[in-house]
Order: C-alpha cells, then sequence, then structure tokens
C-alpha cells in the first residue's frame, strides 16, 4: 500500500510538476548523466526517467535509439517501482530467478529485461526520477555499480534543484525585480560559486566510484584528470598521470611490441576528427612494462564548434579475453568430441532445420555434413509415416514448452540416405538461446544390438523351451549376496509358483528331502572347497509332500582371488528314470534267476553226466557232453557279467574300499588263472611293489583276473604273460603285457565297449563274453581311476589301469611303502620283491 | 559210521534231483528233500538231518524266512544251513552272510564239487565253533 501511495503522493507529484520537467527535449546535462551511468555501471543501456503517476517519461537514455521522449505505463516500469521503495533503490541482477519480476510482462514475454538497478532522483525530499541501467542478459550488480548510479541520481538532483531556484528567481523577477537584482549582486556569485562546488563534488564521487580508468586529455593529447581506476589499471600515480601524453605513456607499443605512432592511434584520433572512437581489444603498458588488454572510448570534448580536448574511458578486459579463450577452447573441445563421437550427433533450430551434423552422422545416415546443413531433418533422416508426429511434437513444444521425448532415451525408427529403415537409440536436449530454441541429439544406430538382443532373447525362449522338453530346469547362486535364480522350469519341477522359489541356500536346503539335506549340503560345500563341479542326485519335497528324485549338476566360479562367488547349474527331474531303473533292475535280477534256475539242472546233470559217476559214455556222446559243459558255463559267465555290468553302471554294487596290498591283489588274481595258464602253456611272471591302497579287493581282483585271464588266452603256448604294479605320481599302476597278436591300433579304445571283441570270433573260440573288458573299465572308473589298453599288432598288448593312491588328490598322503619300512628278500615269482615290516595304513 | 544227512530244500524238482544225485554219487551223503520251507521245517524238525542245503528264492516262504524259522526254534536252531542261491552277486551273498547261515553256494553248481564244497563249509564253521 505504501508503494501506491508513494507513487500517487500528492507532494511528490507536484513537486514533480513543479519541476516542469515532463515531455521536455533533451538537454546535454541529463544525456551525459545517462552517458555516464552506462560507463560507470558498464551497460549498454543508461537512462534518466521522471515519473508521473501514470507513467514514466525517459528525459535522456543511451543505447536505445529514439529512447528519448517516450513513456512507459507506471504498472510495467521498474523505475516506478525503484520510486515507490522506501530506500529510492532497486537493483534486480537476474529478473528470471526473482519472485517479484518473473511473471512481469517486460520479463516474461519481451523485448526482455534481464537486469536492473537504479536510484531515485530526490527534490524537496520526493522521488521523483530515476538514474537506472539495465540490459537484456542477468547479470551482477555490484555495490560500487549502485554507488555510482546513487551519485548520478544526486547530481541529477542537484541540477534539478538548481532549476527550480532559477525558476523561483524567475517568478520573483518579475514579481520583485529589485530584491533580485540586490540578491543578485549580492549572493549571485556565491550561489554560483556553491553550484560549482557542488557539481565539482558529484562529478569527483563519480569519477572515483568508476571501475573504468577515466583520462581528461587536452588537445594535445596531455592528460589534464585521471580517476583512480585509470592510475590502478596503468600502474602509474593520478599525479603521475596528469601532464604526460597518454597514448606515448601508455600506448607506446602495440600488442607485438612494435611501436604505436601516436598519429596512427584511433584514441587519439578523436582529437582530429571530433569524433567518438572505440577499440574493442589493445594493449595499454603499464608502468612496471607489462601489457594489459584493454578496450577504450574516447570521446571528443568541442567546445564552440572546436575540439578542445577528449575523454578516454578504458577497462581492463582480462578476465572478458580469458574468458573468451576459455569458451573458444570449450567450443573446440566440443567440436573435437562431437567430430570424434561413436554416436552421430544431430542439430536443429526451431524451424526443424539441420544445423549441426557430425562424421558419424554421415556414417549412420548416408548423408553428408554439406548435404544436410539447413534441410529440414525431419524429410532426411526420419521416415515418412514418423513426419507428421515428429512436427506435430515440435509445434506443441514450441506453442508450450512441452516435450515428452525431450530428455528421455528412445528407441526409433530412422531412414538412411539409401531408404533402408534400421534402429536408434536417440537423445533430444532442447537448448534455449537469444535466437530461440535448438535442439541437440545423440543417435546411436543399434541394428546389431537390437539383432543381438533379439538373438539372446530367441536363445532364451529356446533354452526355456529346451528345459520344459529336456525336463530340467537350471538355477544360479550368487554366494557372496546369496541370493538363488531358478528357471521357471525348475520352478515347475518343484511344484511351485513361477518366481516363488528359494530365494536363499537355506531356504534352498529345506527344499531338499530330510535325508537328503545333509548329502546336498556336503556336496556343495566339497565343490566349493575343491573346485570340482557339483553332481548329485537327491530327493526334493514338493510343497504338496510329493517327492521328486532330483540330479543336480553346477560350476563354480571363482573370482580373480580364488573365492568362489556364483555357482551355476542344472537340476533335472529323473524320478522317471529312477523309477524305471529300480523295475529294471528288478527285471535283471528276476531274469537271472529264472535262467539260472533251468542252468542249474542243465549244468549239475551234464557235469554228472560228463562225470562218469552216472555210469560211462561212448566216445562220442562223452564229446557231446563236454561242449554241452563248456557252453554252459559260458552262458552262465555271460549271464554273470551282464547281471555285474548292470549293477556296477547303475551304481547299485557299492565299492567297498579298504586297506590292502596291490601285490596281494595281483597273486590272488593270478592263482585264479593258474589252470587256465596252464592249461594254455602259458607263464605268468609277477613283477610287483608291495604298495597300499585303498579299495573294493574283491573288485579290482576281478579287474586283474580279467586280464590276466586275457592275456592267457590269446598267448601263444610257451609265451609269458607278465604282470607288475608301481607306483606313478599319486597313484598305482598297474600292467597286464602279453606277446600275443596284438590290438590294431583303431580297436585299443572300442574293446572297452561291451560285447566288443579284437575278432568277431574270439567269443567262439576264447569262450569269452564281451563284457569282461567293458566291466574292468566299469570297475576302474568307479574307483575314480582310469583304464586303457597299449598295444603294437604282433608285439603283443599291455592292459594298464592306475587307481588313486590313499589320501586321492593330494601325494603327500599317499601312503606307499617307504624304503626303510622295507627289506628285501627273494622270491622266486618275481625278480624284485618287496615286503613289508610294517602294515601299511 | 553211517552216511551223514543232508536235507535239500528246492521248488524246483529238477534241481532237487541232480543235487541228490551229486550229493549222493559224488559224496556219499543220505539225501532228504522238500520242496518248500514249510515242508523243509517239518522234515528238519522230524528227520534232524545233518546239514539243510536251502534254495533262497521260493514261493510262500523262502530260504531266509524258512532260516528264520528254524533258528527261533531250539530243536532245529543247531542244524547247519547252506543257501543255495541264483543271487549270486556280491551285495547278495554279503546280506546272506549275515544271516548267520554256515554259508552261500551259488546257482549254476558244479554237481561234481558241490559234495566237497558242502563239506568245507561245515568243516569251517566247526572250526570256528571250537575256537569258540
Amino acid at each position: 500500500m505504501r508503494a501506491v501511495d508513494r507513487l500517487h503522493d500528492a507532494h511528490r507529484l507536484s513537486v514533480l510538476h513543479d519541476l516542469d520537467i515532463l515531455d521536455t527535449v533533451a538537454e546535454p546535462a541529463y544525456d551525459d548523466l545517462a552517458r555516464l551511468a552506462s560507463i560507470c555501471c558498464d551497460s549498454k543501456i543508461a537512462a534518466v526517467n521522471f515519473v508521473d503517476d501514470d507513467r514514466h517519461w525517459t528525459k535522456a537514455i543511451v543505447g536505445v535509439e529514439g529512447g528519448q521522449g517516450a513513456s512507459l505505463s507506471a504498472g510495467l516500469s521498474f523505475c516506478a517501482a525503484t520510486v515507490a521503495s522506501a530506500d529510492g533503490q532497486l537493483s534486480v541482477p537476474d529478473t528470471q530467478r526473482s519472485e517479484r519480476w518473473r511473471s512481469h510482462p517486460l520479463v516474461a514475454e519481451g523485448p526482455t529485461v534481464g537486469f536492473y538497478a537504479g536510484a531515485s532522483i530526490v527534490v524537496a525530499d520526493e522521488p521523483i526520477g530515476v538514474v537506472c541501467v539495465f540490459g537484456h542478459e542477468p547479470r551482477p550488480v555490484g555495490e560500487r555499480e549502485q554507488q555510482a548510479l546513487r551519485a548520478l541520481a544526486r547530481q541529477a538532483s542537484a541540477q534539478l534543484e538548481l532549476r527550480m531556484r532559477d525558476a523561483h528567481l524567475s517568478e520573483l523577477a518579475v514579481k520583485d525585480p529589485l530584491t533580485v537584482a540586490r540578491t543578485a549582486g549580492t549572493f549571485g556569485d556565491m550561489r554560483s560559486l556553491a553550484r560549482s562546488s557542488e557539481l565539482l563534488e558529484h562529478n569527483q564521487l563519480i569519477l572515483d566510484a568508476a571501475g573504468d580508468g577515466i583520462c581528461g586529455l587536452n588537445r594535445d593529447g596531455i592528460v589534464t584528470f585521471a580517476n583512480p581506476a585509470a592510475a590502478a589499471l596503468t600502474g602509474y600515480a593520478i599525479d603521475e598521470l596528469v601532464g604526460r601524453n597518454l597514448h606515448e605513456t601508455v600506448h607506446h607499443s602495440r600488442a607485438d611490441g612494435s611501436p604505436y605512432p601516436f598519429e596512427e592511434c584511433p584514441g587519439m584520433a578523436s582529437l582530429r576528427d571530433g569524433t567518438v572512437h572505440h577499440v574493442d581489444d589493445d594493449v595499454y603498458w603499464s608502468k612496471d612494462g607489462s601489457g594489459r588488454p584493454v578496450e577504450f572510448t574516447s570521446t571528443p570534448i568541442v567546445t564552440d564548434g572546436a575540439v578542445t580536448g577528449a575523454v578516454m574511458v578504458f577497462k581492463d578486459i582480462t578476465e572478458r579475453k580469458a574468458a573468451g579463450a576459455a569458451l573458444r577452447a570449450s567450443e573446440h573441445r566440443t567440436r573435437e568430441i562431437l567430430q570424434t563421437a561413436h554416436d552421430a550427433f544431430v542439430a536443429m533450430d526451431c524451424d526443424g532445420l539441420i544445423t549441426d551434423w557430425n562424421p558419424q552422422a554421415q556414417a549412420s545416415f548416408g548423408w553428408s555434413r554439406d548435404e544436410v546443413l539447413g534441410h529440414e531433418l525431419a524429410e532426411t533422416i526420419i521416415p515418412e509415416r514418423d513426419r507428421a508426429a515428429h512436427r506435430r511434437g515440435l509445434a506443441r513444444f514450441l506453442a508450450t514448452g512441452e516435450g515428452s521425448i525431450l530428455g528421455q532415451r528412445l528407441q526409433l525408427r530412422a531412414l538412411h540416405r539409401d531408404g533402408h529403415e534400421f534402429a536408434i537409440e536417440l537423445t533430444i536436449s532442447p537448448l534455449q538461446s537469444a535466437d530461440g530454441w535448438s535442439f541437440n541429439a545423440f543417435a546411436r544406430d543399434i541394428t546389431e544390438r537390437t539383432a543381438a538382443e533379439q538373438l539372446l532373447e530367441r536363445q532364451r525362449q529356446q533354452l526355456l523351451e529346451a528345459q520344459v522338453v529336456g525336463g530340467f530346469g537350471s538355477w544360479e547362486w550368487d554366494i557372496v549376496s546369496d541370493t538363488i535364480e531358478w528357471s521357471d522350469e525348475l520352478c515347475r519341477m518343484y511344484g511351485l509358483p513361477l518366481g516363488s522359489h528359494p530365494q536363499g541356500s537355506e531356504e534352498a536346503a529345506r527344499a531338499t528331502h530330510p535325508e537328503d539335506r545333509a548329502l546336498w549340503q556336503a556336496s556343495v560345500q566339497a565343490s566349493l572347497q575343491s573346485g570340482e563341479p557339483l553332481d548329485f542326485e537327491f530327493r526334493a519335497v514338493r510343497p504338496d509332500g510329493s517327492t521328486l528324485m532330483a540330479h543336480s549338476r553346477g560350476e563354480v566360479i571363482f573370482d580373480a582371488q580364488g573365492t568362489p562367488v556364483r555357482m551355476v547349474g542344472t537340476a533335472q527331474d529323473i524320478t522317471e528314470r529312477h523309477e524305471l531303473e529300480r523295475v529294471k533292475d528288478e527285471f535283471t535280477s528276476v531274469v537271472s534267476h529264472e535262467l539260472r534256475t533251468p542252468l542249474t539242472s542243465i549244468r549239475g546233470s551234464l557235469g554228472l553226466l560228463e562225470s562218469g559217476v552216472l555210469g560211462e559214455l561212448p566216445a562220442q556222446g562223452q564229446r557231446m557232453v563236454e561242449i554241452a559243459v563248456q557252453n554252459t558255463d559260458r552262458l552262465v559267465r555271460l549271464i554273470n557279467d551282464i547281471l555285474d555290468i548292470e549293477r556296477i553302471n547303475s551304481g547299485q554294487i557299492d565299492m567297498h574300499p579298504q586297506s590292502c596290498d596291490a601285490r596281494e591283489l595281483i597273486d590272488r588274481a593270478c592263482d585264479a588263472v593258474t589252470s587256465l595258464a596252464d592249461a594254455a602253456s602259458v607263464s605268468v611272471v609277477i613283477e610287483a611293489e608291495r604298495l597300499a591302497l585303498s579299495v573294493d579287493a574283491d573288485r579290482i581282483i576281478q579287474t586283474l583276473t580279467n586280464l590276466i585271464s586275457n592275456a592267457v588266452k590269446f598267448s601263444p603256448p610257451g609265451s609269458s604273460v607278465h604282470v607288475s604294479c608301481s607306483c606313478r605320481d599319486a597313484e598305482v599302476l598297474f600292467e597286464v603285457s602279453d606277446e600275443g597278436r596284438g590290438i590294431p591300433a583303431e580297436k585299443l579304445e572300442s574293446i572297452f565297449g561291451r560285447f566288443a571283441q579284437v575278432d568277431a570270433s574270439d567269443s567262439r573260440e576264447k569262450g569269452g563274453t564281451g563284457l569282461g573288458l567293458a566291466i574292468c573299465r566299469s570297475i576302474v572308473d568307479q574307483h575314480g581311476g582310469r583304464i586303457w589298453a597299449h598295444s603294437e599288432p604282433g608285439q603283443g598288448a599291455t592292459f594298464s589301469f592306475v587307481l588313486p593312491a590313499p589320501g586321492t588328490g593330494a601325494a603327500s598322503d599317499r601312503r606307499s611303502i617307504d624304503a626303510d619300512e622295507l627289506e628285501v628278500v627273494a622270491d622266486a615269482d618275481a625278480p624284485l620283491v618287496w615286503s613289508a615290516t610294517t602294515t601299511p595304513a | 559210521m553211517s552216511p551223514k544227512r543232508i536235507l535239500l530244500v528246492d521248488d524246483e524238482d529238477d534241481i532237487r534231483e541232480v543235487a541228490a544225485i551229486s550229493m549222493q554219487a559224488v559224496g556219499g551223503w543220505q539225501v532228504l528233500s522238500a520242496s518248500s520251507g514249510t515242508e523243509a521245517i517239518a522234515t528238519a524238525l522230524a528227520e534232524q538231518p545233518d546239514v539243510i542245503l536251502l534254495d533262497v528264492m521260493m514261493p510262500d516262504l523262502d530260504g531266509p524266512a524258512t532260516f528264520k524259522r528254524l533258528e527261533d526254534d531250539p530243536r532245529t536252531r543247531d542244524i547247519p544251513v547252506i543257501l543255495l542261491t541264483a543271487r549270486a552277486q556280491a551285495a547278495d551273498r554279503t546280506r546272506f552272510d549275515q544271516l548267520g547261515v554256515a554259508g552261500v553256494l551259488s546257482k549254476p553248481f558244479d554237481p561234481m564239487s558241490l559234495p566237497a564244497q558242502v563239506a568245507a563249509l561245515l568243516s569251517a564253521r566247526e572250526g570256528v565253533g571250537e575256537c569258540r
């Protein structure tokens, strides 16, 4: 309310109107004030305005052509607000950020006022006008500038008070000429003196407050006055400057150090041609010899049509130049970045025309920069069916400021020069400047990425489908955070709603059958510690209480330090398979029994006949019975072997490791084939160390017996079969060598298959079942060992197998019998035999 | 000295017959026979044989069950029992051994060595008994 009151205050308006200043012609004194305000505040626009109750009226203005004499409604006037303010001044550095001024028409609509600073001109204690500066761009308004504005406002006040007194005197002269004449005679000089003194004082204040250097020059360019800023900027004291030729003192050399003749100096040209000269970028030389970048303006002083001197105003532009250089460097960097960016960069103005286009844009869209600059973006890179939407979006943004896609990462179709469309990822940023809106866009060709993503998605789908078809699910355990992910199929397998799988290892353990939980945890722990793949079968319990048999396999993933960080794997529902195996086993058992039962009668009957216990048979009859006995025995072996291999492979026969001596195993195996060897006239030579082993003795004897009897069968009469065992790293190596016909290289591996023979007639002639080696391999595998054959055709064959020494995996734990535990004893069967004095572990 | 008596128990007539000839003709044993577990128990009670060769897989009362009943009865408890089985796998043998029988023999058997095998098992059992 007070602000309105002050603006419309009757006394204030009476003082203003008494001055008769409104709607008068331009006067140099006020023009000078405006100019000084412009200089002191470094503002292009400065004005002296008087504020009536409904308008402000411009008495003087610089920076706006034809502005003098103009009016502006008081409602819109910053100056009216200045006058109405309590302290008579107003400073708004950034109108956009000012709560009060943001919505002001001159701020929101334009011509925009970015900053404003003004100080009231006070006459008879009433604020009747303002000295102000303003501009389009926001900028700080310092205390020094406000001080200058106040000083200039006081200068204007003094001018106006003089004007008022003159008006009074004129009035009095009309009314009382005698008194006026006397007063003039008595006080005239004093009044004039006081006024001059007051003006000088104001001028001095202005000069002192100015940040720019100001020097008055006589017609020879000699400094007649200088302000403190001029002294500070040149390094000379004011007293030193006054009396010197300014050009010769501070402007004697050009920026490159070459001499700068007085006659060529544009600043001094004002003295010759009587016009204002301005130089944007030059160097003034300080007293200490250093150069200082400056901008200067020289204004001639013209008296009675003749140039009598000039005012030189100069300012330090070091910061401006540095800022300019920084800006140029920044622009250069930006340009470099855009030129080398992997992304296409496209800039567009508010008319939708392309204003920038980097090399990657050329690579992506096929058009060169020169071809597209100034062309409509929509027509260039947007597919025809999307152009209308693009144009609507641009128009809406320009009208409302709303742009839903701006600042977002978008995936769109783009058009290549050759007409094909491709996928891009795009980010658009709007930018507002004095020239209006513009838009910068970074675009990336994501054709390959999209294709890769689609492939990945297809593969993911295939994997999921494969899991459904294969009846297995996958899982991943982040060990560090103890979080678990299950595939959908795994959830289905467990009868869980999708996504409701166990989240951590404890929860996963609870989904395991209580009796298998310990096995589950031990298997996982063993894998984590050894790094060996996880591979075990267990029962899991579904929420409805039903049980499934699962086979889980997994791999441990370690970080660079060797710490396990993740496990990934699969789990397969083997319930059905398990049941089938059980049925098969049952079947095998029954079949075995059913076959053996008649065979028992046959074998028994034939045996009794063959023995002659029931009476002598004719020679041919005897031979027939012998053949029947041999083939019955062969059939029995076959049945035994089939049962063996099935049971070993299905893990139904547990291996029962026990401490034993490798040499003893060989001896027992050799004993079993003695009669066979004797019959074949083949000698068996044992070359074996006593070595501690932890194996299922019966099974290893079975293996050795098989290998030795094979060797005997395939040895020519009179030859030898060599059986040996020795230590090899952390393993015990068994070898059985014969001097028979050997095995072709291509059959060295296949002979370990079921019903595999080197020669199809072997099973007939040698009485083998074709399963012996397969059983050997199964037994050795079950012990964690390896078996293989080596042969040179015609040079015999060697069958070898290794078994882990006790304390598998750690050579230091291997328990062989050390030399100090042994004594050498003679043994007829072997070249060298070690006999243990202590019992191996 | 009268010959020792063996009770052969098998549901297969042919096997009983072959085993009987083997034990009599080769081993000189006196042979009793039964075709079921129930019949075997009755015969054992009545005849008190020196040893029983008992088939494992028989309908109704199988070998192990028959053995259990014989063992539970103080009148037959001391008669040695040898199981005869077509399930000749190691695991089966171990399971049968643990029942406390005198021994386990596999089918098919060699009729010429069957009497000797039976005798060997009995000797071994007696040896263990003497040690006790």
